[in-house]
């Protein structure tokens, strides 16, 4: 059967292709790709100095690009000012206007496009009630916290109804527990709007909460771009592993029929490790999380012999650091207290449960 | 213990203010003698009477009575205070764009920027007057030009005027405003200006609303030391409006040295300089408010 061309099921907000951009000597993009699908929560994760605000400017306009053409909405963008390219913004430093008020704020862009007085003030009104801040419309700024200020600047990018709203890691100047609080509201206000939102952050666990896709950047190029569970659970290389969870990578070798057991390499009287999927390396590193160690009293005979460093209490859950016979490390995250005694230097047995990521050893 | 603890940065803090006076006694001391001492002879002088160019003993308000009753002198007065204004306002106008251009220069641009905008300042009011003379006067490069090509058959009066006066001291006093307007747009958050863009501002639209309110500030304290300057200016109204001008500093020379009136120009001079301080009262409240305003 002959199938259609292969177009997209869902149209594309942005479709970058290509895109270049130094400053000096120093590459921020490498020939990026990225398509941003309509509707959807992309992060945007690396550490700094990754090129993903860089990344984010120039979709925005704010920044040009050496190569490289960006569209929203099916129209070519690239040398547009970014006032033409339909979109809000939030920075991290809240970027309200000082000399006016917060119901000002809110209303700017609305003003500028000649909307009438009272269009404007009832969308102000929406706006402030969709941030559940309906009584601060005549404050200045400067007379809210930290995080009314920035719920304020989501508003403001939201009230001109952008096609797209960026966010420049907006929570980043916040506390813990706002920045937590923030988070599920915008989640709530993504679904409210069915905005695309693309969100910059070098915080990992907001990018897992928060995102449908995320792309994870190292030195102006993405990594991997995909859904939060693919990116924790199926990390493309050992870079992404590393940067989003905790992770060990321990260095195997395959055996058995259906290759799926792997034998861990430089550690002695080790057990078999069996794994989610055949593995398609003769010899390859094991990408094991935390939370995928058992630990058990070591009389078991199919995990890995080694003794307890350190306990960590997290609160609602402990994290193990283990230490294998030959020096290898290993961490085991328990939910809750376990219910037998452990202690630094306990002999235990760490079992490997539902690895699936074989990663090839390192080149050279 | 905890008077102790309380009690000495106080101490300390007290002994730093001490050293710092002892170490700035020499500069106060020549402050004094060199400011306050000249500052408190006009005073003198202009509570005296005068006779053939002689001081009087004896004090009289009779020259202040006689300057303020006049008509002529509150006219004059008055245009002087137009036209440092108009000068200010040119300033302020001239200034803008290339404080805007500084403002958005990268480092090293920006360095030769101030270097064009501060070499002018090496130079002597009176050689960057003269240098003005020869563009603007009769017989002047403008001129010169205009009658050979026949454009006009008389030279224009560009100085030796009010004119004339404007486009020198304009030219002389814009460092000051640009410097000023540079220094509060450093200070102004670039993504605000980002911001303005993308809520769908033109760079017009961005300027008026975002960027001139936000620098008033630096606009005013720019305008102040402009139009002090320019109210205390002597060469460049002389050399290009001419001795024949209405210009109060112009009017304080000729009664000093050519008139030998020292009570009269003195008394003029007190007069300029309570306008200024007054001005300067005026320009730091409003800054404060203006401050407070955005802050709170």
């Amino acid at each position: 059967m002959p199938g259609p061309p292969s177009t997209s099921p869902v149209p594309l907000k942005v479709r970058a292709r290509g895109l270049d951009k130094s400053f000096g000597s120093h590459r921020a993009l490498r020939a990026i790709d990225l398509d941003i699908h309509n509707g959807e929560f992309l992060t945007l994760l690396g550490p700094s100095g990754c090129g993903k605000t860089t990344l984010m400017r120039v979709i925005a306009g704010l920044e040009t690009n050496d190569g490289g053409t960006v569209m929203i909405d099916g129209r070519d963008v690239t040398h547009e000012s970014p006032r033409r390219r339909g979109l809000g913004m939030v920075f991290q430093s809240y970027s309200l206007f000082p000399h006016m008020s917060v119901a000002e704020n809110i209303g700017y862009g609305l003003k500028v496009a000649g909307k009438s007085k009272t269009e404007i003030e009832d969308r102000v009104r929406e706006m402030l009630e969709l941030i559940s801040l309906p009584h601060v419309a005549d404050r200045r700024p400067k007379a809210l916290s930290g995080g009314q200020q920035q719920r304020v600047a989501l508003a403001r990018a939201l009230a001109t109804r952008p096609s797209l709203l960026m966010l420049d890691e907006p929570l980043g100047a916040l506390d813990l527990k706002l920045r937590r609080q923030l988070q599920a509201e915008l989640k709530r206000i993504h679904r409210a709007t069915g905005m695309t939102f693309l969100f910059v952050t070098h915080d990992q666990e907001e990018a897992l909460f928060l995102s449908d896709r995320i792309a994870v950047m190292r030195d102006g190029r993405i990594e991997q771009l995909d859904t939060p569970e693919n990116i924790y659970r199926r990390p493309a290389n050992d870079y992404v592993a590393d940067f989003v969870g905790d992770v060990t990578l321990l260095s195997c070798g395959i055996s058995g029929r259906n290759r799926r057991l792997a034998v861990v390499h430089d550690w002695p009287n080790a057990a078999p490790v069996t794994i989610a999927h055949p593995s398609p390396f003769d010899r390859f590193r094991l990408v094991v999380r935390p939370e995928q160690v058992a630990l058990v009293p070591p009389d078991g005979r199919n995990g890995l012999p080694a003794n307890v460093q350190e306990v960590i209490n997290e609160g609602s859950t402990t994290l193990v650091l283990l230490k294998g016979p030959a020096g290898n490390q290993l961490k085991a995250r328990l939910i809750g207290r376990p219910n037998f005694a452990l202690h630094r230097g306990a002999a235990i047995c760490a079992e490997v449960r539902g690895a699936e990521v074989c990663l090839p050893m390192e080149a050279g | 213990m905890s008077s102790i603890s309380s009690s000495r940065p106080m101490r300390t803090r007290g002994r730093v203010a001490f050293t710092a006076l002892l170490l700035g006694a020499p500069a106060l001391a020549a402050t004094a003698a060199l400011v306050a001492a000249p500052l408190a002879q006009m005073f003198d002088a202009s509570l005296r009477h005068q006779d053939f160019g002689i001081l009087q003993p004896g004090f009289t308000l009779e020259n202040y009575r006689a300057l303020l009753g006049s008509v002529q002198y509150a006219e004059l007065f008055y245009k002087t205070i137009a036209a440092a204004a108009l000068v200010t306002m040119l300033c302020a106008l001239f200034g803008f764009p290339v404080a805007l251009h500084i403002a958005a220069a990268g480092p090293r641009h920006r360095a030769f920027l101030y270097f064009l905008v501060t070499a002018p300042l090496l130079i002597n009011t009176v050689v960057r007057s003269y240098g003005w003379l020869l563009m603007l006067g009769n017989r002047g490069l403008i001129n010169t030009v205009l009658i050979a090509t026949s454009i006009t058959s008389e030279p224009l009066p560009l100085s030796g005027n009010l004119l004339g006066m404007v486009i020198g001291a304009t030219q002389v006093f814009l460092p000051f405003m640009i410097l000023s307007l540079t220094t509060s747009l450093d200070g102004l958050d670039s993504r605000l200006i980002e911001s303005a863009g993308i809520l769908g501002a033109s760079r017009i639209r961005t300027f008026l609303d975002v960027t001139l309110p936000l620098t008033v500030p630096g606009l005013i304290a720019g305008s102040v030391l402009v139009f002090s300057l320019m109210l205390g200016a002597i060469v460049t109204p002389l050399m290009l409006g001419g001795s024949a001008i209405r210009y109060l500093s112009v009017t304080i020379y000729t009664d000093a040295f050519v008139l030998f009136d020292l009570p009269r120009a003195t008394a003029s001079s007190a007069i300029l300089l309570l306008a200024v301080t007054c001005l300067y009262a005026l320009q730091r409240h409003f800054i404060r408010s203006y401050q407070d305003k955005a802050t709170t």
